[in-house]
């Protein structure tokens, strides 16, 4: 668990709305052993109450709320708050993995999760709320993207993209960690009227792979989530 | 009559006036054979009067002379009247029964064609041609549509036009004749009966002759007859669903009860394990407690496995299933299986060939990746540990297929095994890691992988070991305009 210096005096505190109790005592548990600063809410309008009380620097989100829809919530929330969210959905609920990421959610997880992948999904949001305001190096494999003079090169060699693969590596990685959907790539790519095309992503995702990755039919780091969109992991 | 009177007058020289009487009653009973009764009287009479006139002296006069001539001529009236009469009414009679007879016979023969059909449809089609040839006709039988919502079906044609279909209805409401030939709408074209059993309004057949020809009485009770055999046939056919749906029922049920004792027994076993962990692992510390919470780990996947399984199989059932196809990249399902199993294969070494262009197919995804992670999870299970397991996707080009194929090294399945294997609750001893899972995994795989428009087999793997191969219609995806680099 890597924290910089200057966290260890403030800790990250975590809101957790879930209706479950079990569920919720298991979480914070962890959280807590993880040095968080756990609050919680087993309800959507108690969960509203307590994000505007506290101001939380993750939402960790469970869809199934007794009184409103956890996407209504997460509507809610932003409207007015652009705080990461991680939301837990259960297994093969595809369609609300996209819904909640479209709605503005930048994670998700699928019950029952384990700990060890809770625990490295806020470790992203963590880096990438404190990284916003910078144009890093991304780094791959051995694949070095520079965002900012939007250069990337293999093992030092620099690797010429076609403009729509170029558009697509560098989406996934300012976005690094977080799953973007195929709606959202289609559309900010090819443009609002596009978004059928999805095979087009699955073409351009294995071109990227041959020419990024070591075993592009085993990806390690130009991921798919299945049925929802596409990920880039970066060197951890 | 003119050739009786010719005849007449050419033999009364040798036979006398009052043989005439005999030759017209000769002639009138000729008549009887083609006239009706009304008719024949008509023409006796006139016969008579004739006979009076042109032969009975005084000739071309109304009287008759001699009393004896008088009393003559008064009983040939009569009995050729009488004799005209009765066989006009015979040959009635034999009429009828002809018409009868065939009545029965086109019955049987309608029947017969009903029967001896292959499926319902074809049945009524049958039926339908049968009373076209019957009558010379164009026959329609519309059948209500099922719960009573909705058109209903038609079987013959010309389809009725709109006022046709309208009479139709009003018939099928109504459980009444209607149409030409009756008092209702006559000046339309079909005579519409209504096809009923058992009081229950089943539809309407409807006969359109020629626009000239006609149907008598006869030929109406032909058509009624012929609508409630119809009906007969319809019914039975229902009562045949019937009692399929309830043989299915009742082979249900069994299997319920079947499912529901093996999931008692199946869940029980881990979730007893783990709660003999749960109480023990507060005590325990150290190397214990860590190998306790491993245990629990191993568990709780376990019944997780089993809970999605058993969900699985009650989506199958319920034909819940409605797969979402859509373009999916190869390699991206297949090693979504692989890390869904990651753990549970870890004591085999997996060897992994997916072909190089890495293609898109069109499945369902989420379907797709749990066919794969069952089979590779099947594979690790029934083969002992260290033995390794191949994967192998590739495409057959020829056939227009893409074949995934897992094949492990493990003692294979027995022959007698092999066709039953698909079946649900059919187990091979997994003597190597407890034969758990309830047998329903491979029957989930086929169900899956049939949904989708594909097929899954069972070999031998020829170097020791079973072969399982799914295979999935394979159709080269366009692919996208090019684009200058």
């Amino acid at each position: 668990m890597n924290f910089e210096a200057q966290d260890v005096a403030s800790k990250k505190r975590i809101l957790l709305v879930d209706d479950d109790t079990s569920i919720r005592r298991a979480l914070r548990y962890a959280l807590e052993v993880a040095s968080y600063d756990v609050i919680e809410s087993g309800t959507g309008e108690g969960g509203m109450a307590e994000m505007a009380y506290h101001g939380p620097d993750i939402l960790i989100l469970d869809v199934g709320l007794p009184d409103m829809s956890g996407l209504d919530f997460l509507k809610r929330v932003r409207e007015w708050s652009n705080v990461p969210v991680l939301v837990l959905t259960v297994s093969d609920d595809d369609e609300k993995k996209v819904a909640a990421l479209d709605l503005g959610a930048d994670h998700y997880l699928t019950k029952p999760t384990s700990m060890g992948e809770l625990l490295a999904r806020l470790r992203v949001i963590l880096r990438r709320s404190k990284h916003e305001k910078d144009l890093p190096v991304v780094r791959f494999g051995d694949v070095e993207f520079d965002l900012e003079r939007l250069i990337v090169t293999r093992r030092g060699v620099q690797v010429k993209l076609p403009a729509k693969e170029h558009a697509f590596l560098r989406l996934l990685a300012l976005n690094a960690g977080k799953v973007l959907t195929h709606r959202h790539i289609l559309k900010e790519i090819w443009g609002p009227d596009d978004e059928a095309n999805t095979p087009y992503l699955h073409v351009y995702m294995s071109k990227l792979r041959s020419k990024l990755e070591d075993d592009p039919a085993r990806p390690k780091f130009l991921k798919t989530e299945p049925r929802v969109g596409f990920r880039l992991l970066l060197n951890d | 009559m003119v050739t009786a009177s010719a005849c007449g007058k050419v033999l009364i020289p040798q036979t006398g006036y009052l043989a005439m009487g005999l030759l017209y009653l000769l002639a009138v009973l000729a008549l009887s054979f083609w006239v009706e009764e009304w008719t024949l009287l008509a023409t006796a009479l006139v016969a008579g009067v004739i006979w009076n006139f042109f032969f009975i002296p005084p000739v071309h006069s109304f009287i008759i002379a001699k009393s004896e001539d008088r009393i003559l001529f008064g009983l040939t009236v009569f009995v050729t009247v009488v004799a005209g009469h009765l066989m006009a009414r015979l040959r009635k009679m034999e009429r009828n029964e002809k018409l009868s007879k065939l009545q029965a016979t086109a019955l049987l023969h309608l029947n017969n064609s009903m029967s001896a059909a292959s499926s319902f449809t074809d049945g009524l089609t049958a039926a339908q041609r049968h009373i076209d040839a019957h009558f010379s006709a164009e026959t329609v039988i519309c059948l209500n549509a099922k719960d009573g919502v909705g058109p209903p079906s038609i079987i013959g044609s010309p389809a009725p036009n709109s006022s046709e279909s309208g009479l139709i209805d009003w018939v099928a409401h109504n459980r009444r004749n209607a149409g030409r030939f009756t008092d209702i709408v006559p000046n339309a074209a079909a005579y519409c009966v209504p096809i009923v059993s058992a009081d229950v309004p089943l539809g309407v057949l409807a006969v359109r002759v020629k626009p000239h020809a006609e149907l008598s009485t006869l030929q109406r009770r032909t058509v009624e007859a012929f609508a409630s055999q119809i009906g007969i046939y319809i019914e039975r056919d229902r009562l045949r669903t019937l009692r399929e749906r309830e043989k299915l029922l009742a082979e249900s049920d069994r299997l319920h009860r079947v499912l529901f004792d093996a999931v008692s027994h199946e869940l029980m076993s881990p979730l007893t394990s783990l709660s003999l962990i749960a109480e023990n692992i507060g005590d325990a510390v150290g190397a214990a407690r860590r190998s306790m919470a491993d245990e629990l780990r191993a568990g709780t996947n376990r019944l997780r496995r089993l809970v999605n399984n058993l969900l699985d199989q009650a989506r199958l059932e319920s034909d819940a299933i409605r797969p979402r196809m859509e373009w999916c990249s190869v390699s991206d399902v297949a090693n979504a299986a692989i890390e869904n199993v990651r753990d549970f294969i870890e004591g085999h070494p997996l060897d992994v060939r997916l072909p190089d262009t890495m293609p898109l197919i069109r499945v369902d995804a989420a379907l797709m990746e749990h066919v794969l992670s069952n089979l590779l999870l099947n594979a690790a299970i029934h083969t002992p540990n260290g033995t390794p397991i191949s994967f192998v996707v590739e495409i057959l080009a020829d056939s227009q297929k893409i074949a995934f194929t897992i094949a492990d090294r493990g003692p294979g399945i027995p022959d007698e095994l092999i066709g039953r294997l698909f079946k649900k609750f059919e187990r091979a001893n997994g003597a190597h890691v407890g034969g758990h899972g309830l047998g329903l995994g491979l029957s989930i795989v086929r169900g899956f992988v049939e949904a989708q428009g594909g097929n899954v087999v069972v070999n031998k793997n020829p170097a020791g070991g079973a072969k399982f191969t799914v295979f999935m219609p394979f159709v080269a995806h366009g692919g996208i305009p090019a684009e200058a680099a």
